[in-house]
């Protein structure tokens, strides 16, 4: 079989820097800041995470080009589903007739 | 060039009497339990193929119980809340059951290895599964139905769905939950089959546009059915648990959940009508012996249409709540899908010109597909405008549009490829006489049945109404609706005796009874072999290759036997083909 | 010109390997399938969950005095302490797969034993929160009841109906608000536990094949296919993790 085998080193090295990730995502929480800077934080730090997780632990750094596409396909659309549903969210505030219980922007 | 193949042909399309194969995919077992457990991908479409059309009729039923109510304005046939457990389950029971597997499920289950020159779909056990999971899914939906149906509309609309609806809700929320778990798999299956288990030399522009058809509908059946389940599971638990995700009484968001279920169901007309064109390209190739015009632009529109698809879900709500700016976008991007459609249709009609084309059955159906696609097309193009949409949202307007892109396209489709496909599956011929008649009655009911909702719901009939005696001078449009929907049932009812019929002694058709081009023709006895093919096929040449028939010579048994007008080919004439 | 030259039998099926199952020719193709098969899987896995998250970000946005408040009131240190048990069962998983590449037939069944119990903790101190949840009163639809005045925001003790940001709107009351973050939270949580519970036992049905022998270095495709869900399943949590009890702590003062 053709299949990769990787050393154990990778394995515990990607699990070192998982863990101090989880630390880091802690700390990030306890900034003095606005949210939104705790929400992108925290997003970037679980973003960081799921690629090591994904490219590891799940292999697709030593696949093809066709996993590679796969497992960014899921996440592709997730973004593309947040992007349009937030947008919609965050302009009702700003419709000539909001509808819901819209709130500004500023205040996310 | 080849004289090999066409000598072939002659003999199929010649005097001599075709015969059956000795072993094939339907004898190679008949107990019960060599079908109820089989992995062959051809006896699972053929359960498929069972089931659906079963569903296909039970829906119609509902549909015909509505065209009755409205006959008159005044709603006295039924009461309102029976009206609302009526038209809920003809449309759950058409998408869930019909629509969405109709072709995947059956043509694409017993085609797509034979296309490709596969033995079998990449995993038979998951494919069997999915049936069950189907035949589940169906036996929870007969259960609703019998136990008194539920009204909240197939869209199941919070908080209607969660706070206010009797019906048994959450059963049906658990059906289509299944519906959509059988659809993945399939799903799965055919994303990993068309990927990695192409014969020798089927390169992804060899494929037929059948196939990317699929591919394309797989794609969307992973990445939105999933969304869709969750949302069901949510009204179910605000339904049962009462906890607040929909229904702003709870501090919910009803918007919330529109979002979350057209995110799929739009996306889901084109799970319905991606295949479908699929099976048009194929039909329009064969039937007017000439190579698909602009594969690769067929092609990448299947693509095409499967990602702007999944951008377009807002312009359902633009009337809901939603931002009008969302709504903007959601209106631009909608425009922007039918252009990959309209590259579709314009491909089709440059592939019929100057083409040698043959009126058989199925070449009816596609011809009519073609027609009744752009209408519906085009008065999607007509609601994505906003200012359109406040006037004729949720009017019979919207209802003649999705029927025209629903049962004109896909149902129309889906007998096209029943037609074409039949003296594969079965390996015998159906009467061509009654085919035809059944292709014309089908398109004129059809057209007489929704031509008219597009005028009546121009003029302000809402859907979903029962009673309609505020303006009575509309009962002369609903009248010509339900009256044309009577010459459709005749139309679809038909096929179930010509082609039962055609079962037992129909002409045993051979191998390739249309002259048409594909592995699944040229390389497949008919009905195919358990494993499909005797010898695993190399492809070395693109889809399509049709050659322009000689003047006068056809292909088909049917034209040959029956019309004394074509002089039977000669070997002195083809010979230089 | 011919459509296909036919030259390789079908029914030639006898070099084939034993662990080849009839529709594939060879073994490459049979990984590379499954393979494919299950990231599709995962793809439609990613999606599954995305729609709830998608909830939690409109509701966030929406209330977002009612998350930090529910969020501060979540269990921190077990939350922690259980994402590095996941992740440790991730690792775990990692190495059982790379145990049965070298056909380490006991490592293969420790470290899938490993997996298991991690596993198991990860479920079991879940159960010790939502019982916790239970005692407090904040199981939304059952028994929610929420003091506005225990909570520490700098906007919770004013009123219990909380003013719109956009004056033309009725807002719910803090505490319905609070009852959706709770509604998400179980919703979230549930989901993935479910996950878990069902990775569990398939676990379970692997460590028994593997004690009979049926996975061999050429045939491990079952192992790697279930290490892609379990790992899967950990990548939520990596998301669920920071999203349910790290809502602005600084901002509510923390603990």
């Amino acid at each position: 079989m053709h299949h990769h085998v990787i050393p154990l080193k990778v394995y515990l090295t990607i699990f070192g820097s998982l863990l101090f990730l989880t630390i880091a995502t802690v700390g990030v929480s306890y900034m003095p800041t606005v949210p939104i800077v705790h929400l992108i934080g925290a997003l970037i730090i679980a973003a960081i995470k799921t690629t090591l997780i994904v490219m590891f632990f799940m292999h697709v750094r030593y696949n093809s080009h066709l996993i590679w596409s796969f497992a960014s396909l899921g996440f592709f659309f997730v973004l593309l589903f947040m992007v349009f549903m937030m947008g919609d969210y965050i302009s009702q505030y700003y419709s000539l007739t909001p509808a819901t219980h819209a709130v500004p922007f500023d205040k996310f | 060039m080849n004289t090999n193949i066409t000598s072939v042909s002659q003999t199929h399309s010649g005097t001599e009497a075709a015969k059956m194969p000795e072993q094939h995919y339907l004898n190679a077992g008949y107990d019960l339990k060599s079908w109820l457990l089989t992995t062959d991908h051809k006896r699972i479409a053929v359960l498929y193929f069972i089931l659906i059309t079963f569903f296909f009729f039970v829906g119609g039923l509902f549909a015909a119980l509505i065209r009755l109510e409205l006959v008159t304005p005044k709603g006295d046939l039924l009461t309102a809340d029976v009206y609302n457990r009526v038209f809920t389950a003809h449309g759950a029971v058409m998408i869930f059951l019909f629509l969405i597997p109709s072709i995947p499920a059956t043509f694409g289950n017993f085609l797509i290895p034979l296309m490709i020159g596969a033995r079998d779909l990449a995993f038979p056990r998951l494919n069997l599964l999915s049936w069950y999971v189907y035949a589940l899914s169906s036996i929870l939906f007969v259960t609703v139905v019998l136990l008194g149906g539920v009204d909240t509309g197939w869209t199941f609309y919070a908080p209607l769905s969660t706070s206010f609806a009797n019906g048994y809700v959450v059963l049906t929320i658990v059906a289509a939950f299944f519906a959509g778990f059988s659809s993945i798999f399939t799903g799965i299956n055919f994303i990993a089959t068309i990927h990695k288990m192409r014969a020798p030399g089927m390169t992804w522009f060899r494929l037929p546009l059948y196939v990317w058809g699929h591919y394309a509908t797989s794609l969307i059946i992973i990445l939105g059915t999933p969304v869709v389940a969750i949302a069901l599971i949510l009204i179910a638990v605000e339904r049962v648990f009462r906890i607040g995700i929909f229904d702003p009484a709870l501090g919910g968001d009803p918007i919330l959940f529109q979002h979350l279920f057209w995110f799929y169901s739009h996306p889901a007309v084109y799970i319905m009508v991606l295949p479908g064109m699929g099976v048009i390209s194929e039909v329009i190739g064969c039937f007017s012996r000439k190579r698909v015009f602009g594969y690769k632009f067929i092609a990448f529109s299947s693509m095409a249409i499967a990602l702007v698809g999944f951008l377009v879900w807002g312009h359902h709500m633009y009337v809901s709540g939603q931002s009008v700016y969302a709504g903007m976008v959601f209106s631009l991007i909608t425009y922007v899908v039918a252009i990959p459609s309209a590259i579709k249709v314009f491909n089709w009609t440059a592939t019929m010109y100057k083409g040698t084309i043959y009126l058989q059955t199925p070449m009816i159906y596609a011809l009519s597909f073609i027609g009744l696609f752009i209408i519906g097309g085009i008065t999607g193009v007509v609601l994505a405008s906003m200012a359109a949409d406040v006037h004729l949202h949720d009017t019979y307007f919207v209802v003649a549009h999705f029927h025209y892109v629903m049962v004109g396209s896909a149902v129309t489709a889906y007998l096209a490829a029943v037609h074409f496909w039949w003296p594969k599956i079965t390996g015998r011929m159906y009467s061509e006489f009654f085919g035809k008649l059944a292709a014309i009655i089908t398109f004129i009911g059809f057209n007489l049945t929704f031509l008219p909702q597009f005028v009546v719901g121009y003029l302000g009939m809402p859907r979903r109404y029962y009673d309609y005696s505020f303006a009575p001078e509309w009962q002369i449009w609903h009248a010509a609706s339900t009256l044309g929907s009577t010459v459709l049932a005749v139309g679809f009812a038909l096929p179930v005796f010509y082609l039962t019929y055609s079962l037992i002694y129909g002409e045993i058709a051979g191998q390739n009874p249309w002259g048409a081009k594909g592995l699944e023709w040229e390389e497949a006895s008919s009905p195919p072999a358990k494993f499909n093919f005797d010898k695993m096929p190399i492809v070395n040449q693109e889809a399509y290759a049709y050659d322009t028939p000689a003047r006068g010579q056809t292909h088909f048994r049917g034209v040959t036997s029956r019309e004394s007008l074509s002089i039977p080919p000669t070997s002195a004439e083809t010979s230089h083909i | 010109m011919s459509l296909a030259t036919p030259t390789v039998d079908t029914h030639a099926t006898g070099h084939h390997h034993p662990e080849v199952r009839h529709q594939f020719d060879d073994l490459e193709q049979q990984h590379d399938s499954y393979s494919l098969g299950m990231w599709a899987f995962v793809v439609q896995e990613v999606m599954f969950f995305s729609g709830m998250i998608v909830c939690y970000f409109i509701f966030r946005y929406k209330y977002p005095e009612a998350f930090i408040a529910g969020s501060n009131h979540l269990n921190l240190p077990l939350s922690t302490f259980n994402t590095v048990v996941l992740l440790s069962s991730s690792l775990t998983m990692a190495l059982a797969v790379h145990a049965a590449q070298l056909g380490h037939k006991m490592r293969l069944l420790q470290f899938l034993m490993a997996t298991l119990i991690l596993g198991s903790i990860f479920l079991g101190v879940k159960v010790y929160e939502y019982k916790d949840k239970y005692d407090h009163n904040l199981i939304p639809g059952y028994n929610f009841k929420w003091e506005t005045e225990s909570t520490t925001t700098e906007h919770g003790e004013a009123t219990d109906e909380p003013e719109s940001l956009n004056p033309a709107l009725k807002m719910p009351p803090l505490a319905q608000q609070v009852e959706v973050f709770y509604g998400l939270y179980f919703i979230l949580t549930g989901a993935h536990a479910i996950h878990m519970v069902i990775g569990a036992v398939i676990i379970l049905i692997i460590m028994v094949l593997a004690w009979y022998d049926h996975f061999s270095p050429n045939y491990y495709v079952p192992i790697e296919m279930f290490g892609l869900y379990w790992h899967f399943v950990d990548i939520v949590w990596v998301f669920l993790f920071p999203l349910l009890y790290l809502v602005d702590r600084a901002a509510a003062g923390g603990h």
